[in-house]
């Protein structure tokens, strides 16, 4: 690319409410993003832990009014309100008090050369699949979920919600232990997650799913 | 705690006799990326120097958070409103002067492929005015306190470089001692590094510079 690039955060094609600066600009030595809710009341940062990639992140109010809810304590966040995160660990959300709340986010790993995360390559896909999960359509959401994954055979994330997906649809516990055995193996944190997700509840008692969820 | 909260307004800014600005990343301690915001009261002010990071190799991102700036990019002029962001890769030469009074920028920066390294030069900026004055003992007066409650190893060099050029021999050995600590590599810098001539016969000195 030419040396600078240019854009206003409005020109940016949005991803619902994620506005992916680093992609868009093709920053390569940290992550930054912006997420927007155009109401009151919508959620601006998804509840998160960054266990996944141990980052640190901060986060600055744009624009707007924000809640934040990080490590259960509720932090009132006018624009130009920063919030630092810096254990990974810690659980952490934000809604919009006023419409059109603008958050940027920005996040690397302490002592680690950045790397973009395959997520983000990911999304779109994820997002397909998403889309018929929260219809109801688990099992075409699973379908959807193993073409991405022939797309992106190396993101845990697009496992993890395929084992989710195909345990609603009533699959079986062998079929979502073999997509958790896959999302775990590439992120052991997804053990975790596994543990209190309530799509997992129809195997939880499956043989083959409570030997993936034992402690490693 | 896990967690800090600040509003822009409440990080104290600093200066080096230009713009000033507000050291977020030095307040939260933040260790992976740069992150400062620089404000231009009036308009007119110049609120980024004009530089090209060639040197450090770092890539930056500018975000105008308030008022409106013009940015210089290259030699070309781009008007840049709130919520412009701007991305220079390192070799673009780059400045930026406000529009309207209270015009903010915030600058994220790192170097891609490689680890960042917080070295602290927002805490010694203040003081290098006073040292390229040639007034070191005001400068290490002025830093030593704030140099000494941080964790950098440059701004301790520098400190050490003050006090060595303003006869404060122990103080700049002591000082020197806890940079290298901290920063093995500065120890190559200081073979040759002329501030440090005043000390340089002191045997406290030279047991520095010897091979750890």
């Amino acid at each position: 690319m030419s040396g600078y690039r240019v854009a206003h955060l409005d020109e940016i094609p949005a991803r619902d409410s994620w506005i992916p600066i680093r992609d868009h600009l093709d920053i390569g030595a940290f992550g930054v993003n912006a997420y927007r809710s155009e109401e009151a009341g919508g959620r601006v940062i998804n509840d998160h832990t960054e266990l996944l990639t141990k980052h640190e992140e901060l986060y600055l109010v744009l624009e707007g009014h924000a809640t934040f809810l990080v490590a259960g304590d509720e932090v009132d966040a006018p624009a130009g309100t920063l919030v630092y995160v810096g254990d990974p660990s810690t659980r952490r959300s934000a809604v919009a008090k006023e419409a059109r709340t603008t958050v940027l986010a920005a996040g690397a790993r302490p002592g680690h050369v950045f790397e973009v995360s395959p997520w983000e390559e990911a999304w779109e896909d994820n997002q397909l699949s998403m889309r018929l999960y929260r219809e109801g359509r688990y099992a075409d959401a699973a379908a959807t979920q193993r073409e991405a994954i022939e797309r992106h055979p190396r993101v845990a994330g697009l496992y993890y919600n395929l084992a989710c997906f195909d345990s609603m649809a009533g699959a079986g516990g062998e079929t979502v232990a073999a997509s958790l055995a896959h999302a775990i193996e590439l992120h052991p944190e997804f053990r975790d997650f596994a543990r209190d997700d309530s799509d997992l509840d129809p195997v939880r008692d499956d043989p083959a799913v409570t030997a993936l969820l034992e402690p490693a | 705690m896990s967690y800090a909260v600040a509003r822009l307004d409440d990080i104290d800014e600093l200066s080096d006799g230009r713009c000033p600005w507000r050291p977020v990343r030095h307040h939260f301690g933040i260790s992976s990326f740069g992150a400062n915001v620089w404000t231009g009261r009036a308009a007119g002010d110049r609120i980024l120097n004009e530089h090209d990071e060639a040197d450090d190799g770092q890539e930056e991102l500018y975000l105008v958070l308030d008022g409106r700036a013009a940015f210089e990019l290259d030699g070309e002029r781009l008007d840049a409103p709130a919520g412009t962001l701007v991305f220079a890769r390192p070799g673009v030469k780059r400045t930026a002067f406000a529009e309207e009074p209270g015009t903010s920028i915030l600058v994220l920066g790192g170097v891609p492929g490689k680890a960042y390294e917080p070295v602290g030069w927002e805490i010694w900026a203040p003081f290098n005015l006073l040292y390229r004055a040639g007034e070191y003992a005001d400068a290490a007066d002025g830093s030593r306190a704030v140099i000494e409650g941080s964790p950098y190893a440059v701004p301790l060099y520098n400190l050490a470089c003050c006090e060595s050029l303003a006869g404060r021999t122990g103080d700049a050995i002591g000082h020197l001692r806890d940079a290298f600590q901290r920063s093995g590599d500065l120890r190559e810098l200081a073979r040759t590094d002329a501030d440090l001539d005043p000390i340089r016969e002191e045997p406290a000195f030279k047991e520095l510079l010897e091979p750890v």
